[in-house]
């Protein structure tokens, strides 16, 4: 079972796309900001789903650290967005993100990403 | 059998090609025809045979290719065919002239003209030889033996000669037949196929000339490739071969960038091709036009883009939803005019300082009032566009201009169509200078004092109702159970337009009772309670104060959130006044995301600060397990320093 580390400081959004990906025989495994995304990546995370906006550290800069560190760095990562700034989406795609899932998701869609991205 | 006579019989059409190559076969033919009658003069005399008859049966034979030459001038094939004949009546005659030892051997020549004729390219030439020599054979043979044969033949000789004949002919049917298909007719073949498919190009350009959705195929990464419907250019201007889809549609901002990134993740193909294309824009707004746009994967290699032009169809909905919700809007003022005149000034109000630049806190608690007063009297399409706005704002910091913009357009066109329905429906209103009106009321003041006193009043029932109306409206929109909804007024009966901006920032009250303070289903059956949830909200005049009041019978508060939260923030949170305050200060929710109806923390400071301002104030009692009640006490005003607060505004028009 691939384990897919969740990235969002809303439950609701945690709860939906752990739920797909639980569905779809994956492992979810939520974090709700940054930090707390940094304390709970490791080797055995097969992939990572992250917001954009978070509170004490967003996706950006997450992806940053992620990009900086080279145990952890080359995990895939997909961005959950809204369809707002397209600056923020070129500076992910920048730090290393295959893409971006847009916000509200289509479960389908979302597990059809992980799937082709999880290694 | 229709097969092999399609096969053995040419398509009727000649090409010039054809005739030009037929032409000089025949005439080469002709020519070659006449090379025979002194040739056959030579072998009758080394043959011993009678000159005369050599020499007369070759021009006899010659008659037939002579006519069809000059006669079918016209007809190639049909001289061709002729010469078929022809071909084989010299055989014959050869074959009688060459009488003797060497008479069999004259037999060759048969097989070499069927494989002569072969060159014309027609099948049926070489039929006809084949039945002209097997009738011949027959014939001669019957009535006059020595003219085929040097020895007394049986019928089978006849035969095998026939077989042979069949055995070449077959094989010259089908290399005439290849050396029309691949040769001769190679012009009309490849003719037929460039006409059929100019034809169908024709028929393309057609469609995609007439057709009025905007068709063009662009690679994974957006070029436009060659093709596109006429209309696409009217739209948005002649589209470019090589170009990018994004240069086309969008002559800059966000949205161009945004279709930009959207076809970099496909051409990527790091993610799922469907998840790729689903999230390509798909709506487009031009020139006051609303487009769609719907994308379909060509292959592996392109996508067709299909761009329609909605503007009419999101016109029509849009004219619905706006008839709908002006008859809710119309039900609810009816039932409370007053209130809704007044709604309708704050409103103007609120709408108008939100288009003056200030700040964005400020901002947003105006927004936020004026999307719960919308939705209190059911403008949603107004409060909807409140909270986008809202969120705008949360997000980015600043408004978009446009959303603002916006929200004074959908004001200013819901007003004006309500005015137009209540003013229609509404004859017996009177529109009263404001200083005629004060001066008839001080005077019947003067004369009945209590009648006078309640004039200016009204029950507080229609906006309990509209409480309740609206409690059960966002349940049912939230998915929970609807609630049973008590209402107290206690005769209580308000100066009209009195306490009204505590009633507009009531609806959050209403708001996070409903969205927090009623469990679900489930949960309240467990717990022992019944499945619907129960709401009281109630009003009170108590020692000239109001009381208006909100109580459910839910989970009560989770004091040790709060409590959390408030010593995150750096507030008090040691006694439960400090709480109770906490709870009120923007910032504290109870809840860690935020919906649409609440968990932004803002409502119930307005509420407090709307109580405070009128000199009043707030409470929360509430009990672990059995619900919780928010309480607000404000103090009847005076009647004379509430009319002097009237006086800056207009008089409702409702009457």
């Amino acid at each position: 079972m691939k384990r897919i580390l969740v990235v969002d400081d809303s439950p609701t959004i945690r709860q939906q796309v752990s739920l797909a990906l639980t569905q779809a025989g994956f492992t979810p495994v939520e974090a709700v900001d940054g930090v707390d995304a940094l304390a709970k990546i490791d080797a055995t995370i097969a992939m990572m789903v992250c917001d954009v906006n978070m509170p004490r550290m967003g996706g950006l800069e997450l992806l940053e650290r992620i990009a900086a560190n080279t145990k952890i760095a080359g995990v895939p990562i997909v961005m959950l967005t809204t369809e707002g700034n397209p600056a923020h989406i070129a500076r992910a795609k920048l730090n290393g993100a295959k893409g971006w899932i847009i916000k509200p998701f289509k479960a389908d869609l979302l597990v059809a990403a992980v799937t082709k991205l999880a290694r | 059998m229709q097969r092999l006579l399609r096969y053995l019989v040419l398509p009727p059409e000649v090409t010039p090609f054809e005739a030009r190559y037929l032409a000089r076969m025949n005439r080469i033919a002709l020519v070659f025809f006449w090379l025979h009658p002194p040739v056959f003069a030579l072998v009758a005399v080394l043959a011993g045979t009678s000159l005369q008859v050599a020499i007369g049966l070759a021009l006899a034979a010659m008659v037939g290719p002579m006519i069809a030459y000059y006669g079918f001038k016209n007809r190639p094939r049909v001289i061709s065919m002729i010469y078929g004949v022809t071909a084989m009546l010299m055989g014959g005659a050869l074959v009688f002239i060459g009488q003797g030892p060497m008479q069999i051997e004259m037999h060759f020549y048969f097989f070499v003209l069927i494989a002569l004729l072969a060159v014309f390219g027609n099948p049926i030439v070489i039929i006809a030889a084949a039945v002209t020599v097997a009738a011949h054979h027959f014939v001669v043979w019957l009535v006059l033996p020595r003219g085929v044969f040097n020895y007394d033949a049986s019928f089978w000789t006849v035969a095998v000669h026939a077989i042979f004949v069949v055995i070449e002919s077959v094989a010259a049917v089908f290399v005439a037949r290849s050396f029309f298909d691949n040769v001769i007719g190679l012009e009309k073949i490849v003719g037929a196929r460039t006409e059929a498919l100019d034809a169908r190009n024709r028929d393309m350009t057609r469609i995609l000339d007439n057709v009025a959705q905007g068709f063009v195929s662009v690679g994974l990464d957006g070029t436009i490739g060659g093709e596109w419907s006429r209309v696409l250019a009217t739209w948005f201007g002649e589209p470019r071969a090589g170009t990018k889809l994004w240069e086309l549609l969008y002559p800059e901002g966000d949205a161009r960038e945004w279709m930009k990134l959207g076809f970099e993740m496909v051409a990527d193909g790091l993610m799922p091709i469907e998840v790729t294309i689903d999230q390509l824009p798909r709506e487009h707004r031009k020139d006051g036009r609303d487009f769609r746009i719907a994308y379909q994967p060509i292959g592996d290699t392109g996508l067709l883009v299909v761009v329609s032009d909605v503007t009419a169809d999101l016109a029509r909905d849009r004219a619905e939803r706006d008839q709908r919700e002006l008859m809710v809007v119309v039900e609810k003022a009816f039932r409370d005019r007053a209130g809704f005149a007044a709604f309708l000034r704050e409103a103007d109000e609120l709408v108008a300082s939100c288009d003056r630049p200030q700040e964005p806190d400020e901002l947003k608690r105006r927004v936020h009032t004026l999307k719960g007063n919308s939705a209190m009297f059911g403008v949603m399409t107004v409060a909807k566009l409140c909270h986008e706005l809202e969120t705008n704002i949360l997000e980015s910091g600043a408004p978009q201009p446009e959303l603002r913009a916006q929200l004074v357009t959908e004001w200013s066109a819901f007003h004006e169509r309500v005015d137009r329905v209540l003013g229609a429906t509404n004859p017996r209103g009177l529109v009263v200078d404001l200083d005629e009106y004060e001066a008839v009321l001080a005077l019947a003041e003067h004369a009945w004092p209590a009648r006078v006193r309640e004039w200016g009043k009204t029950s507080s029932r229609p906006r309990l109702e509209q409480c309740a109306d609206y409690a059960r409206a966002l349940a049912e929109r939230l998915g929970k159970p609807v609630p049973e909804v008590e209402l107290l007024d206690h005769d209580v009966r308000l100066p009209i337009d009195a306490f009204m901006p505590v009633w507009s920032a009531f609806i959050h009250a209403i708001r996070n009772m409903v969205d927090h303070g009623l469990e679900d289903a489930a949960t309240r059956i467990a717990a022992g309670k019944p499945e619907r949830g129960r709401l009281v909200v109630e009003t009170t005049l108590r020692d000239g104060q109001l009381h208006l009041e909100i109580a459910d019978d839910g989970p009560g508060i989770a004091w040790d959130r709060i409590a959390d939260r408030a010593r995150r923030l750096g507030l008090p949170a040691a006694t439960a006044h400090d709480l109770e305050q906490a709870l009120f200060t923007i910032g504290i929710s109870t809840r860690d995301e935020v919906s649409e109806t609440s968990g932004r923390g803002v409502g119930m400071d307005a509420l407090r600060t709307a109580c405070t301002a009128l000199g009043g104030t707030t409470s929360v009692t509430s009990e672990p397990g059995r619900g919780t009640r928010i309480t607000c006490i404000v103090p009847v005003a005076p009647r004379r320093a509430r009319r002097a607060s009237q006086l800056s505004q207009p008089l409702p028009v409702l009457a």
